[in-house]
């Protein structure tokens, strides 16, 4: 190497080193510093809080440390050392020993060669050969140690723990830190306000349209919101300081915001109040900082509550034998409207079905009846639970509709002919036993005939003790096939206390016996003639309940054929209906239905196929009543009455309907006469009970209805001598009352009662028919009921009216402020009065009753009231022995009631008769006279087997009992407006047909 | 054959001798008066002549109502119902129709709907209708109108003039609907079957409680049909009524064995009362008689008085009789001639004759031999069981309770139980139910067939004791009395007595299984015997 490239060399080396020294030196003092700068500002800024000024304090702090250290620490060095000549100066400083030499040694190899004063290049070259030399041994690291830097790490390293140990274990510093680096939002930057920043606050509450409520404006307000959710709302209001700009700042932390807008000295702002919240208004001065409120303001979005709804039945679990209607009360109410309202069916396991029952239109309460027939969702099944609720939507758009429900009721349908087969079956499985027991002793009876002695006693007594054994295991299943019922209550009256007075017979039998049995043992013959009277009380016992209890079973087996026989019958005549209504209309989905009815029909004989192979196939009957029909025949007509419909054959349709008619019918006189024939011969005294009160019935029905002969002409010559006596006026009556009875037709006619779904409708419609039934009844001078109606128009003009003040309280009660005045209760109003008018004109008109009665016809009034007082005590007399006689009677038991009930009728004929008041005596009479009617035919048709089968609705409990028979046929007539789904749409009518028949 | 001739040759000449002036259309005149003339023949059962008159009238007026109406009648007659209806609708729509036109035409629409469905067999001499339910009865019936054909052809020389036709009807409401009686008459009498319109009117057994002996019955109409013809039903009813009861057992064993029991008691206090039915009192029918008692007394002394004419004359006085009948004679004194008497001598030798057969009184002796069930029964199908006819006097008392007992405890395999029950309750018979003709055969009954179950025929028999005798119209005890000749090894004795059965009700499937043990058991049987009655056994008990 030349010696100009190593003196060089030596040079830069310590240039580089005295460099890296001072930048180490420089970054760990300048760290040193910004750690302890940070943590001053920190601590500075946790007094002072956030603010935006912070990050760029910080930042620029940060930022002159750098520079200040890049500066000190690498610049001015590098500056310092530029060139050879300074670093060897510098590197001289170092070594002086060498300082001199080295520095000369740059110099001259800097000096041109030209120059003045110019030393040899020879020479030059020795010396710096020289100095080469001497640098030699002297390396750069030595020359420039590092302890210094290492200080000067050590420092920053010092600082930066003493920071980091800060951050970790002293929040106040750590936060501090934190507040530096951060961007603080308008909720934290802003200066803490207690005193209110607004005034004057006014909120416009603009609601969600579903809910039909008008906006609502809240003077004064807090600035606290409360309404519905989805509500808008619109906040105007006053700041109390200057401000450039504002905004409501939602959440505790300020996490959202809204703009204000600020226009002169008003503040608004629009939110939507979708969830519960807070928000703190906000302001910002044109100078100096913003201010925001110190306590928060509430935002409550009151929920959308679901409707509540009630549901009545006529019991929360109705047990029915076979599908009936039922009647079904409702009301349903919602905070802001109703929307559909259903009735929700569930059979089972299976899917969910709804029968729309009425539209609450916006409504915020309705409630209604309906009568719901469970038959087309029965199966087959042995047994069906269904369960059913009422199910109402309110009218919800925004989150969805709410539904609120009613508790659930059931109606369990059990089929008697499914039921009774096991039924029977079990009670066959004791026959058998109890058989078996008495074909034992029987037998064991002849076997040790002629046996004396002691021998003979022992071998009686062990036989008759293995006897005993196995009898008592038999009466242990009699005691748990009663046990059962006690928990299922399958049995009816008559079989549960029939095999409870076997049990408790055999039972006592049995205890006399084993005393027997033990008296008797090892005694010889002494205790034989005591055994023996045992065993003979137990073979009687056995031979009465074999017998008693195969009456059962026949009876049981009998009737529930003949059972299913009336319904075939039934089902028959239904079709022929539809068949007639069929070809009356030729309307399609009748067609349909009675194609599904004639195939269920099918399916219903094939039912009794089977049963009736079943019960020749036991000998479940004897066979002097197993007269049963061929089914074979009666199937085929109904295969080809079916394969007709199908086909769409019509023109043979009413032979073939004929034929099946009059095979059904030879079928089911076959079934009753056996059961009949059966009922004679096995239940005589039974059948001669019966036979007896329905003959007593019968001649109370008579001397019923002759006595309402007799008060039905006393109320003609009644009504004769009111039309006498009102003849002069009459005409003029008719014409003046005709005429304020048109005046409230026309009236009522043009009155708007918006939903002809709604309760005012209702009303408004019972008016209407009450005018019309006037005007029929005023034309027939029928001046009595003709008041009636009036009377009634009233009352549904007068609950009219109060519908109408509900709706105008909702209203007011949304909008707030006055009741606004509702022309139609000014309408409904006024045509109550007229009503009430024509019922006064008439009430002034008409005499009193006693007026019009002559001294003898009022005597003869008092005669038969005195009549009607004897047949209706002999009828509480009858009802008090039919309860005694008929009470466990199967099919039986509600004689006594519906005595009860035709007497009550007698005894409000009586009173009116007593009144002189012949025409409603002569109604209660008749009606009197027809409840016991009803009640024979019901006992006659229990006696032929048809007990327990009909399809009246089953009521709620109490809910009509005082209304009148008008009054109900009206009732039905409203319902009969109510839309049933289509599929049902027919039945339902014809339902309401036979009903208001 | 050759009355046969002569009539049509007659009613030719008589046709062209018709005034031509005068009176109805000659066509017309004509036509009725050869109706009346063929009319006449078959209500005389001259069915050859009438069927050649009747083609000479439809040869010259074919189209008049009364060739109609006689048409129909006669298609009536010989089973061509449909042909015959609307014949005589033809007949009665006429614009002056026939008078007899619309109720035959009624009567043939019944026969018509009776026998709707039915089946038909055929043998030598007989054309039998039955129902297919009742496809039991039509071998026996078959056999049992040969063999009585055959007798009378020897008794009486009687050649049934076409095949006869037998009716085999559901019910007794049938047989009334075919029938000029009425419903109730038909209940009243007990009327089973008849003899008109030259045919058989049967009702099945299968419509009675106990059965009925309906072979004989059937034989004793077959009589009525054959002196009906060979005195162109001339006889009067008391003399038909005598022959047919006196011939009716002919096609089984030979004739004046003894009559019947019921009858015999009835005969015994009417003769040790005095009060006999006179023979006006039979007229025109026995059915027409007030009660089933009156009639069986008439039968029974009509019975006796062709006896009392055959012990003196036998079957050739019979024969002389009827012929005598035949040719117009009074048939009182025809009946004397035949005996070789004055009517006043044989009427004393007639009473005679019926003190010295020395009738005896039966206690509890059921009178009412045609328990007909009821229609819900009949109409299911069902075979007659013993139950079915029990008295109410029975079913009300205390012997009721151990006779369900005994069944229930018997259907269940408890022989010896049920007979302890059957035995209490023959015990238990008081004297309420003593005279009640049910409880003193139930229990004789039910208790042989329980020992037969018990192995005991013996036992069996005993306990019938003489229920077989007094009751030979019941089928069980025959029945009973052939198992237990079998038990005990004697088929030859089992087979008389099973078949007396089978004449009784042969829907009870036992019977002919035990007949076709006992048929096998028999060397030389026709094998086709033991096969149909091992075919009834398997398809009556399966319900066919």
């Amino acid at each position: 190497m030349r010696e100009g490239d190593e003196i060089e060399s030596f040079l830069a080396s310590v240039r580089r080193r005295l460099l890296l020294r001072s930048g180490l030196e420089a970054a760990g003092y300048g760290l040193g510093a910004l750690g302890l700068g940070l943590l001053a500002l920190g601590l500075t800024a946790t007094a002072v809080g956030p603010a935006s000024f912070w990050p760029l304090l910080t930042g620029t702090f940060a930022t002159a440390l750098v520079l200040a250290a890049v500066g000190v620490g690498v610049l001015w060095p590098a500056r310092l050392l530029r060139g050879d000549r300074a670093a060897a100066r510098r590197a001289g400083r170092l070594a002086p020993r060498l300082a001199s030499d080295l520095l000369s040694a740059v110099e001259l190899a800097e000096a041109p060669p030209d120059a003045p004063a110019a030393s040899s290049p020879a020479l030059v070259r020795a010396f710096r050969r020289q100095v080469a030399d001497a640098l030699g041994p002297i390396s750069a690291e030595r020359l420039v140690p590092l302890h210094r830097a290492a200080r000067a790490l050590a420092v920053a390293g010092l600082t930066l723990t003493l920071l980091i140990v800060a951050i970790a274990a002293w929040p106040l510093a750590a936060r501090g830190l934190r507040t530096l680096v951060h961007r603080p939002s308008r909720f934290e930057g802003a200066a803490v306000s207690t005193a209110p920043l607004v005034g004057d606050v006014r909120i416009t509450y603009t609601y969600p349209a579903y809910t039909g409520l008008p906006p609502r404006t809240v003077e004064g307000s807090t600035g606290d919101l409360a309404a519905v959710r989805g509500t808008r709302a619109h906040i105007e209001t006053r700041p109390l300081r200057p401000a450039r700009h504002a905004a409501l700042l939602l959440g505790e932390t300020g996490g959202a915001e809204i703009r204000a807008k600020l226009a002169g000295d008003k503040l608004t702002a629009d939110l939507t109040l979708t969830e519960d919240a807070v928000y703190r208004f906000w302001l910002e001065p044109s100078f100096g900082r913003a201010v925001r409120e110190d306590r928060p303001h509430h935002l409550t979005a009151e929920p959308d509550a679901p409707p509540r709804v009630d549901i009545q039945g006529p019991a929360d679990r109705l047990e029915l034998a076979t599908p009936r209607p039922i009647e079904i009360g409702f009301s349903a109410s919602d905070d802001f409207g109703l929307g559909a309202v259903d009735l929700v069916v569930r059979v089972g396991d299976r899917p969910e079905q709804r029968v729309p029952l009425r539209d609450g239109a916006g409504a915020t309460a309705v409630q209604g009846r309906t009568l719901w027939d469970p038959a087309p969702v029965v199966g087959a099944g042995p047994a069906e639970r269904i369960a059913y609720r009422i199910e109402a939507r309110d009218r919800d758009t925004l989150s969805g509709p709410k539904v609120g429900s009613s508790r659930t009721l059931y109606v369990v349908i059990q089929n008697p002919h499914e039921g009774i087969d096991d039924r029977i079956e079990r009670q066959r499985d004791l026959l058998e036993r109890l058989i078996t027991d008495l074909a034992e002793r029987v037998e064991s009876e002849g076997k040790v005939e002629g046996g004396t002695g002691a021998e003979a006693t022992e071998r009686r007594v062990a036989a008759l003790a293995a006897i005993h054994a196995g009898q008592e295991a038999h009466l242990a299943l009699l005691g748990r096939l009663l046990d059962e019922d006690r928990r299922e209550g399958s049995l009816g009256k008559t079989l549960r206390s029939a095999l409870a007075g076997m049990a408790d017979r055999l039972e006592r039998g049995l205890r006399e016996e084993a005393a027997a049995l033990a008296g008797a043992r090892g005694r010889g013959g002494a205790g034989r003639a005591r055994l023996e009277a045992a065993a003979a009380k137990q073979v009687a016992e056995l031979e009465n309940d074999v017998l008693k209890l195969d009456d059962l079973i026949g009876r049981e087996r009998l009737e529930d054929l003949a059972s299913l026989g009336k319904e075939l019958t039934d089902a028959h005549a239904r079709l022929q209906d539809l068949l007639a209504r069929y070809k009356k209309t030729h309307d399609e989905s009748l067609r349909r239905q009675l194609a599904r009815e004639a195939r269920e029909l099918r399916a219903r004989i094939a039912d009794l196929a089977q049963k009736i192979a079943a019960v020749q196939a036991r000998n479940e009957v004897p066979e002097e009543w197993r007269n049963m029909p061929d089914l074979k025949s009666i199937q085929a007509q109904a295969k080809k009455l079916d394969d007709l419909l199908e086909r769409g054959n019509d023109a043979d349709l009413d032979k073939a309907m004929a034929q099946l008619g009059d095979e059904l019918a030879g079928m089911r006189k076959m079934l009753d006469q056996n059961l009949d024939g059966f009922g004679a011969e096995r239940f005589p005294q039974e059948n001669r009970v019966v036979a007896d009160l329905m003959k007593r019935i019968g001649d109370l029905e008579g001397d019923e209805r002759g006595l309402q002969k007799e008060t039905q002409a006393l109320s003609e010559k009644q009504e004769a001598e009111l039309q006498r006596r009102m003849k002069g006026q009459l005409d003029d009556l008719m014409k003046r009352e005709g005429e304020k009875i048109e005046r409230l037709k026309q009236r009522l006619a043009g009155m708007p009662t918006g939903s002809p779904e709604s309760a005012l409708a209702e009303e408004i419609e019972r008016a209407r028919e009450s005018t019309t039934q006037m005007r029929r009844l005023l034309a027939e001078r029928d001046l009595a009921e003709a008041k009636s109606e009036a009377e009634r128009a009233e009352s549904s003009l007068e609950r009219a009216g109060e519908h109408l003040d509900e709706m105008a309280e909702a209203r007011r009660a949304r909008r707030g402020g006055e009741p606004d005045r509702d022309k139609r209760a000014e309408a409904v109003g006024e045509a109550r009065g007229m009503a009430q008018e024509i019922a006064d004109d008439l009430s002034k008109l008409m005499p009193k009753g006693s007026d019009t009665l002559t001294p003898e016809q009022r005597e003869a009034a008092r005669a038969q009231a005195e009549k009607q007082g004897a047949i209706g005590k002999r009828t509480d007399e009858l009802a008090e022995e039919a309860a005694r006689r008929l009470g466990k009677m199967p099919g039986m038991e509600k004689a006594a009631s519906d005595l009860k009930g035709a007497s009550a009728r007698m005894r409000e004929a009586g009173d009116s008769l007593r009144r002189d008041e012949s025409k409603p005596a002569a109604t209660a009479e008749r009606d009197a006279a027809d409840r016991l009617s009803k009640l024979r035919d019901g006992m006659q048709e229990r006696t032929m087997g048809g007990g327990e089968r009909h399809r009246d609705p089953v009521r709620i409990p109490g809910a009509d009992e005082s209304s009148a028979p008008r009054a109900w046929r009206q009732e039905l007539l409203d319902a009969m407006k109510e839309k049933a789904p289509e599929r049902y749409r027919d039945e339902v009518r014809r339902y309401y047909e036979e009903l208001v028949k | 054959m050759r009355r046969a001739l002569a009539l049509p040759a007659l009613l030719a000449l008589t046709l062209a001798a018709r005034p031509v002036a005068g009176g109805p259309p000659p066509a017309r005149a004509d036509a009725a008066a050869g109706a009346r003339q063929v009319e006449a023949l078959l209500d005389a059962w001259r069915f050859q002549d009438a069927a050649a008159a009747l083609a000479a009238l439809q040869r010259t007026a074919p189209d008049a109502p009364d060739t109609k109406y006689v048409d129909g009648y006669h298609k009536f007659l010989t089973g061509d119902y449909d042909g015959a209806v609307r014949a005589l609708e033809a007949a009665a729509a006429a614009p002056s129709p026939p008078p007899e036109a619309r109720s035959l035409a009624d009567l043939a629409k019944a026969a018509r709907d009776a026998v709707r469905e039915f089946r038909e067999e055929r043998s030598a001499h007989a054309v039998i209708r039955y129902a297919p339910e009742d496809a039991v009865l039509a071998p026996y019936a078959r056999d049992t109108i040969e063999a009585a054909a055959a007798a009378l052809h020897d008794d009486l020389r009687f050649t049934p003039p076409m095949p006869i036709r037998v009716e085999l009807y559901r019910s007794p409401t049938d047989l009334a609907a075919v029938s000029s009686l009425s419903v109730a008459e038909v209940a009243r009498t007990g009327t089973i079957a008849l003899c008109k319109w030259a045919r058989l009117m049967v009702t099945t057994p299968r419509a009675l409680a106990y059965g009925y002996p309906w072979l004989d019955s059937m034989n004793h109409e077959l009589v009525h049909y054959a002196v009906a013809t060979l005195s162109n039903d001339r006889a009067p009813v008391w003399l038909q009524e005598g022959l047919a009861k006196f011939l009716e057992r002919r096609w089984r064993e030979p004739a004046g064995g003894r009559i019947a029991p019921s009858m015999e008691h009835l005969l015994a206090k009417a003769l040790r009362s005095g009060r006999l039915i006179s023979f006006e009192a039979m007229h025109p029918s026995m059915a027409k008689l007030p009660s089933a008692e009156d009639a069986t007394l008439a039968f029974a002394e009509v019975e006796n008085a062709v006896a009392y004419l055959h012990s003196k004359g036998g079957m050739a006085a019979l024969r002389d009789a009827i012929t005598r009948v035949a040719a117009g004679q009074d048939a009182r004194e025809a009946v004397a001639a035949a005996a070789g008497e004055s009517w006043p001598q044989f009427e004393r030798g007639w009473r005679a004759f019926m003190v010295a057969q020395h009738y005896k009184t039966f206690p509890a002796i059921d009178i009412a031999t045609t328990h007909i069930r009821k229609a819900n029964a009949i109409a299911s199908g069902r075979k007659p069981a013993e139950e079915d006819a029990l008295s109410s006097t029975l079913k009300a008392g205390a012997p009721y309770r151990f006779l369900r007992l005994g069944n229930m405890l018997l259907a269940r395999e408890r022989p010896r139980a049920a007979a302890a029950e059957y035995e209490k309750g023959a015990r238990a018979i008081g004297t309420g139910a003593r005279g009640d003709p049910s409880s003193a055969w139930i229990f004789p009954v039910k208790l042989g067939r329980t020992y037969l179950a018990l192995g005991e025929p013996d036992k069996a028999l005993k306990a019938l004791g003489s229920v077989q005798t007094i009751y030979p119209d019941l089928p069980w005890p025959h029945l009973i009395a052939g198992q237990a000749h079998l038990a005990m090894g004697d088929p030859a004795g089992a087979i008389e007595l099973l078949r007396a059965s089978i004449a009784e009700n042969p829907f009870d499937p036992r019977v002919h299984c035990a007949l076709a043990d006992a048929y096998g058991r028999v060397r030389g049987t026709p094998a086709e015997l033991v096969q149909r009655e091992q075919r009834f056994c398997k398809d009556l008990n399966s319900g066919d």
